[in-house]
């Protein structure tokens, strides 16, 4: 599974670094009194699966939200390709595909409707969206709710059609906010499947998680935030380190690792008393 | 915003076989198609929502056609321009607070669904804008115009500037529902926001009662010769509006332009 990255490597015919995929320059955002993100620097690899990871509040949303041109940062600068995403969105928008985590989807249009005017809106020629709509709902099992309203969706089903939207352009860099959360086992295996046969093909992935083992087993470079900043960046070994495990690693570097909740809770089960 | 677009030909372009400018010639043609398919699907939900859906746009429909009727027969009246300038005046305040406590009314009104997509502004101004005219709000709002025009113009000229004033009140309308519905995207999203809502939500019912009221007192003998003053000064505030209309305008259209772009 590691070797995923050779085909792009080889394209590009260089061993040094490939060029970035998306850089971020001294990223800040505050809401009110709260700093979300205390000035990030990023650098994601291109032809990468980058695992965004961190506790509940780290600010990985509002990063990845800064990052696609969803949410304006209070400072810095970011480059995705070579372009501005805040000087210039449109050439941005039409190189990325964002599954965002409140996903907003046209709640009466069909899955397949959906799609359609997804792509035309795009601006790719009719025939062609349809052509690749068919694909898409057919390996992401909707071909037989296709024709049913976005409205009466399972949460997996809106998170399968809001890939699909999100990769009929196919985009340089796909950007997944949690995208396995609420996401039964079956979805999201499938979901796994389209992803790595997307980065096989030389393209990026950067999708946030808290789920440890899901990163460890998908992802080939991690950036780990807590508290608005980002704690370790690199490849999955060298953020690993000696730790045996992701998990391990990452506890340690948000400093969660020597919590003890032995005494405080000395109440609670052995039988009541 | 145009460097951008310049600089694209030369790469490869995956997204966009062929020319990768300007993005999207027919947006404006896919934004109507947009609209008639979210309409059309009113009547494939579930057979409660689809019997609500279907008796308020018969109901809505029932009362454009009825209130066409009324303005038409009102024509010479002498208090028929009060009651033109009151109702266009009622209609454009309903325009402009309906998104607040209906913004799922209409899904194309919502930007955060369309912040995804590479659309320049100004071929978006001009698609939104044409596909807030399909609807049953718009149909409404056209049949209103237009008896108001038949009840009070005479004469080739005023004919002329009515369909004129029709254009403009429609146009108006939408934009002003737009801009409005645009301009509170964030703020609906947010906790203070919605408590603001529910506190004008009993703003509106009160006012609701306001106009139960009122209506009650016009329906008695000679009621409507009370509305006069009221419409001199609402006719007043139009007559001031129409001496600059086109900086009205492109304020209006800026307005609407802005949280798309971003």
């Amino acid at each position: 599974m590691r070797d995923r990255t050779a085909g792009p490597e080889e394209a590009g015919g260089a061993h040094t670094a490939p060029p970035a995929a998306v850089r971020a320059e001294g990223l800040w955002k505050r809401f009110g009194e709260q700093i979300a993100v205390a000035g990030i620097d990023l650098e994601l690899p291109a032809g990468k699966f980058i695992g965004l990871v961190g506790p509940n509040g780290a600010g990985k949303t509002t990063t990845l939200s800064m990052v696609t041109g969803l949410l304006r940062p209070d400072a810095g600068r970011v480059l995705i390709g070579g372009h501005d995403v805040w000087r210039d969105p449109v050439a941005v928008k039409a190189r990325i595909g964002v599954l965002p985590e409140g996903l907003r989807l046209f709640e009466r249009l069909s899955g397949r409707e959906l799609l359609a005017y997804s792509g035309r809106l795009r601006g790719l020629p009719g025939d062609e969206v349809d052509k690749r709509a068919t694909q898409l709902l057919d390996v992401l099992d909707l071909a037989g709710a296709q024709h049913k309203l976005v409205v009466d969706y399972s949460t997996g089903m809106r998170k399968k059609t809001g890939l699909a939207a999100a990769l009929l352009h196919n985009p340089e860099v796909l950007f997944l906010d949690e995208p396995f959360e609420g996401v039964d086992p079956v979805s999201a295996q499938t979901i796994r499947g389209v992803l790595e046969r997307y980065t096989a093909s030389g393209a990026t992935v950067v999708f946030s998680s808290h789920v440890m083992e899901l990163v460890e087993s998908l992802c080939d470079w991690v950036a780990v935030m807590a508290g608005g900043q980002i704690r370790a960046q690199g490849t999955l070994a060298e953020v690993r380190g000696d730790a045996p495990s992701l998990q391990r690693a990452f506890l340690e570097l948000v400093g969660a690792n020597g919590r003890d909740s032995g005494e405080s809770l000395d109440w609670l089960g052995g039988g009541a008393r | 915003m145009s460097a951008g677009a310049t600089a694209v030909p030369g790469k490869s372009e995956p997204a966009v076989p062929g020319k990768g400018t300007p993005a999207v010639p027919g947006v404006t043609s896919v934004f109507v198609r947009l609209k008639l398919s979210l309409l059309r699907n009113g009547l494939r939900q579930s057979s409660g929502r689809k019997a609500a859906y279907i008796a308020s746009a018969v109901f809505a429909l029932l009362f454009a056609a009825l209130q066409l009727i009324g303005l038409v027969v009102l024509r010479g009246n002498e208090h028929a321009v009060t009651v033109v300038v009151l109702l266009t005046a009622l209609v454009g305040i309903g325009w402009a607070v309906m998104p607040l406590f209906f913004p799922s009314g209409d899904e194309t009104l919502d930007p955060s669904r369309l912040v995804m997509l590479p659309l320049r502004p100004r071929p978006l101004i001009r698609a939104l804008l044409t596909a807030s005219l399909v609807g049953i709000g718009p149909l409404f709002t056209f049949c209103l115009a237009l008896g108001s025009v038949i009840a009070v113009a005479r004469g080739a000229a005023a004919a002329a500037v009515g369909v004129l004033a029709v254009a403009l009140t429609l146009l108006l309308c939408v934009a002003l529902a737009r801009a409005v519905a645009a301009a509170n995207v964030r703020l609906l999203t947010s906790r203070k926001g919605r408590d603001l809502a529910v506190l004008s939500g009993l703003v509106i019912a009160v006012g609701i009662q306001v106009v139960n009221f009122g209506a009650q007192r016009l329906s008695s003998a000679g009621g409507l010769a009370r509305l006069d003053p009221v419409a001199d000064v609402l006719s007043w505030v139009r007559r001031r509006r129409r001496s600059a209309p086109w900086t009205r305008w492109a304020t209006g259209r800026t307005a609407v332009a802005r949280p798309s772009c971003c």
